[in-house]
Order: C-alpha cells, then structure tokens, then sequence
C-alpha cells in the first residue's frame, strides 16, 4: 500500500468519524428528554397577507402540508425503543402553536375538510380544552363549506356538550339540515334540542321553513312532517299550560287537568300515537309517554 | 403571408429545439413521478382526497410549466445570442418581430406538449383516486372544470413567457432577464393581493394612500392570480364560460402587448 494511499485512508476516516459524531450529537440533542416533538417556529407564523404571498399560487398544497405537520406533531405518543419496541411518551404539545397551524392552513384554503376535522378531533378537548378557537375554526370552515353539513353539525355538537346551550345547539343542527343532501336526523335531532330549550315556536318555524324547500317525494319528507304535527302539538299544550296557570295561579299537576278544567276540550293528536307527558320540571314530550318516571338527564361536564 | 411562414416555421424550429434539448423526456419522466407522486400523497390523507389530487396534479402542471419557461425558454433565447445563431436568421428575410413572434409561439407549442402530458398523467391518476375513494368525489366536480383549469394554467405560463421575452429583449444578459422574469413572476402572483391590501386597508405602511400607484401597477404587470382555478376545479365549483372566455382574451392580448413591446426594445439591443 503506498503512502499517499495510507494518508488519504486515514484522512478520511478521520472526516468519517468527525462528521458521524456531529450528526450524532445534534440527533441526541433533538431527541432529548422533556423536548418538544417539534420545533414551534415555521411558516405559520408569518403574518396571513405574507404567507398568502409567499405561497402564490400553491396555497391548496401548502394547506394540505400544514395539515399533515399538525397530523404528524399530535399523531403518535410511541417512540421506538433501541430494543426495537415501542414506549408510550407524554408528548408535550405547544397546542397554541398547533392552533396556529390550524388557522394558517385554512387562511391558505378555507374550504379543507382536513383542517376542521382534525382540529376538532384535538383541540377542544382536555388538553388543551381551546374551544372557542374550535368553534372559529368550524365557523371557517362552514361559512367556506356551504355544500357541507358537517362543520355546522360539529358546531352544534360542541355547543351542546360543551356549553350546555341546547337552543343555540338546535338552531346550528337545523342550519345544518338545510345544507343540500343533509341527512334527516339533523333536523330531528335539532327540533328536539330547540324545543328542549323551550322554544318550541321557534323549532316549528325552522322546521316549516326546511319542509317548504323539500321535495315531498325527498326520502324522510313524512317523518319531518310527523316531527312538525308533533312539535304543533307541543305548542298547544304549552299554551294551554300557560293558560291554566294564569287562571287557577298554577301549574297543572298533569296533562289531564288541561281537558278536566275546560283549557282545552282534547289533547292534540300526536303523530306518533302516544300519549303527550308532562315531565316534572313542565317540559312537554311527544315521544315519552313515562316521562314523569325518567331518571333526570345528568349534566355535562 | 410570407411573415406568416417564417413565423411558423421558425415557431417549429424553435418546438423541435426544445424537444431536442431533451426536456420532453424529462417532462414523460415526471409524468410518470407524478402519477404514483399523485395516488402516495393522497393516501396520506383522510379526509377531501379528491381535492388533495386535483390540487396536487395541477400543481405539478405549474411547477413544470414554471421550470420550462425560466431555464429551457430562457436558454433557448440565450443560446441564439451565444452561439451567433441569431444572425444566421436575421440576414434572411426575418424582422426581428417575426423572429421574437416565432420563438414565443415555437416555446408556447411547447408549453402545451408539457400541458398536454401533465394534464393527461394528472387525469389519470386523479380518475383512480376518484374511483378508489368515490365518497371524496367534489360534490360538483367535473372533468369540464379540470380541463378548462388546465387551461387557465396553461394560459398563465403563456403570459410568464411572454414577459420573460421581454425581460430577455432588454437585459444585459440571460441571468439578468432570468431574474427580471421570477421577479414578474412573483409580482404578478401576488398583484390582486397587493391591491385589495391598499385599497381596502387603511393601515398598509408605506404603500397606505397609494392606491393610484397600485392600481397602475396592476395595469403593468400581469395578473397571474387570476388564471389559478386551481381551487374551483378541486372543489367543483362554479367556473362559467363566459369567464374563462374573458380569461383566455386577456392572456391573449397581454402576451401580444408584451411581444410587441419586446420587438420594439429588441432592435435597439447590442447583439454582438
């Protein structure tokens, strides 16, 4: 082997061995205990006019790669072990920086489905419990999704079991509804919610103004109606209810009172052919005969 | 009549220039990335797959068109300068228009080859994620949309060139024009952004009351923003004739004002 042969082996190996500890050591240094996942800097946090310029005209695949970081930063708590198994972690998010992801990606494209679902799917939940920037989130998202029900119904599911706000929940499922090809039980499910509230009024213009839009041949058209002829009924015993109490300075103790003591001379037909209940907080049901009987809904966290 | 041939002709010589430097090859290359590039990135995601797809095909269209425009267009102009060729075809009876006119019209033929494949490669492997996942089918999408978005973005590199041959009629030499180009480029991406910013914003710093000098500016520099139908094809959203119409008429008439332009500064540029 010649000298200069020997020389340049050694010189190498030396570079080799120089550069693999380096990289090493950054590997460690990144990897690190107590470390984020992920640095928090990036390009979601230029402003929203500098991040539109700088994308130009490739806003759409920037979203769809902001959206996968988020995805990938909160995706996974397993790491590989050097046994080649895998240890859970208790990741530590920076979910305000996450949030900004978020945002950013649907300033880069409104209308991504992505974005507002795997928003949805984190945030407002404990860790992080960011639900008003949820809900912003999904308002985006529906205002730039008209064609799509799903933001607005993730919106009424976050007011109900978040805020406890079953009206306002109800009214979001019935904007919900009438998003073309929106399935049927969002109209129910907010009439319910609305009516919950004590609004039946409300719930019964709602529904009147999405079955004057519809098809009556439209799979589901009879059952809205029935829906409709049962919250009617509602309304009139409300009435009645209301009535009563004024005269005799009580509420009725049952629903039977109302016919004995001529308010009303029959109770309204309920589509359903069950008998209309009364539960002990004078909430009116259509579809609980036994309602007096019912263990009290326990309220949400 | 005769102009008209020397345009054609040179239009062809310029087409199979362009083939020969071995960027059609590169471009069947690509297609075929982008084709598996297209069914690995949609599957990473779970929602909205057919936008995904849409969106990344024709973004590829446009990077590659991109790419053509600033370093095969540009080297193609270059290399007439470089090599003397240029003098060979202006003591025939070619004016200089008709030797800009020609040149622009062989790397637009060009442009629409790349299309022409991209587009085709991106269709396909769109049609298979649409058929493979028919649930994240747009509500509206239609292959009309895709095609007259392709259009749009073909459309839109025409104008980029048409620029970068006034760029190059001027400059001092081809990386100077290359840079002048990007930079139009950039401007012209983001000239309807500028403009709603200082119209509609009172706090816009230092361009804040310079509407008149935006909206001029806008009138300068193409506005490349609005060929990018990118979004409506994804989503299936309404894209009228009587737009894209109009759209076509103004890339048109812009890259015909920027040849004739570029013919005017050519003749007094230092060709030797």
């Amino acid at each position: 082997m010649s000298r200069r042969l020997t020389f340049h082996l050694f010189v190498g190996s030396i570079l080799v061995c120089f550069y693999a500890a380096s990289y090493n050591a950054v590997l460690q240094e990144r990897g690190g205990a107590g470390k984020s996942a992920h640095s928090s800097s990036g390009i979601w946090n230029l402003p929203p006019m500098a991040l539109l310029a700088v994308a130009g005209e490739f806003k759409g695949l920037m979203a769809d790669y902001l959206t996968l970081e988020a995805g990938a930063r909160v995706g996974t708590q397993l790491v590989r072990t050097p046994e080649g198994g895998f240890r859970v972690v208790d990741k530590q998010h920076d979910w305000a920086s996450l949030h900004r992801i978020f945002v950013t990606s649907q300033i880069l494209d409104p209308s991504f489905a992505q974005t507002y679902i795997v928003a949805q799917g984190w945030l407002p939940w404990n860790p992080p419990g960011m639900l008003a920037e949820t809900q912003g989130i999904l308002k985006t998202a529906a205002k730039n999704r008209q064609w799509d029900w799903q933001p607005l119904h993730t919106l009424g599911f976050n007011t109900y079991y978040f805020l406890n706000q079953p009206v306002e929940a109800g009214k979001l499922y019935l904007d919900a509804a009438k998003v073309p090809n929106a399935p049927l039980f969002l109209a129910i499910v907010g009439a319910r919610l609305v009516q919950k509230g004590g609004e039946t009024g409300s719930a019964i213009v709602i529904m009147q103004s999405m079955l004057a839009v519809k098809d009556k041949d439209e799979p589901g058209y009879s059952e809205m109606v029935d829906r409709l002829h049962a919250l009617e009924g509602v309304l009139v015993i409300e009435k009645a209810i209301s009535k009563y109490t004024e005269t005799m300075g009580r509420k009725p103790s049952s629903l039977s009172e109302l016919t004995t003591s001529g308010v009303l001379t029959a109770l309204p037909p309920n589509p359903y052919n069950l008998n209309y209940c009364m539960d002990t907080a004078g909430l009116i049901y259509f579809d609980k005969p036994n309602c007096k009987n019912l263990t009290p809904e326990k309220g949400k966290q | 009549m005769q102009s008209l041939r020397n345009i054609w002709f040179l239009a062809l010589a310029t087409c199979t220039e362009g083939i020969r430097h071995r960027a059609l090859w590169a471009i069947v290359c690509l297609a075929v990335l982008l084709t598996m590039a297209n069914l690995g990135v949609t599957t990473l995601f779970t929602w909205d797959l057919g936008k995904v797809s849409v969106e990344f095909g024709l973004s590829a269209v446009a990077f590659t068109g991109l790419l053509l425009v600033f370093f095969l267009g540009m080297k193609i102009l270059a290399d007439d300068l470089e090599r003397s060729r240029i003098f060979m075809l202006l003591s025939r009876p070619v004016s200089i228009w008709q030797y800009l006119a020609g040149k622009f019209l062989g790397l637009v033929l060009v442009l629409g080859l790349s299309t022409v494949i991209l587009g085709l490669a991106a269709a396909l492997s769109m049609h298979y994620v649409l058929w493979k996942y028919p649930a994240y089918v747009p509500l509206n999408f239609s292959w009309i949309s895709y095609t007259m978005a392709l259009v749009c973005q073909w459309m839109s590199l025409v104008v980029v060139l048409a620029v970068s041959v006034l760029c190059f009629s001027f400059a001092s030499s081809p990386f100077v024009a290359l840079l002048l180009s990007v930079s139009s480029y950039l401007v012209g991406q983001n000239m309807g952004l500028l403009r709603r910013v200082v119209v509609e914003n009172p706090y816009a710093g230092v361009m804040t009351g310079q509407d008149n000098l935006v909206i001029a500016l806008s009138w300068i520099f193409p506005n490349l923003s609005l060929f990018d139908k990118k979004y409506e094809a994804a989503y299936g959203l309404a894209f009228s004739g009587q737009e894209f119409l109009l759209l076509c008429l103004y890339g048109i008439s812009y890259s015909a004002l920027m040849i004739y332009f570029a013919t005017l500064l050519f003749k007094r540029k230092e060709l030797a």
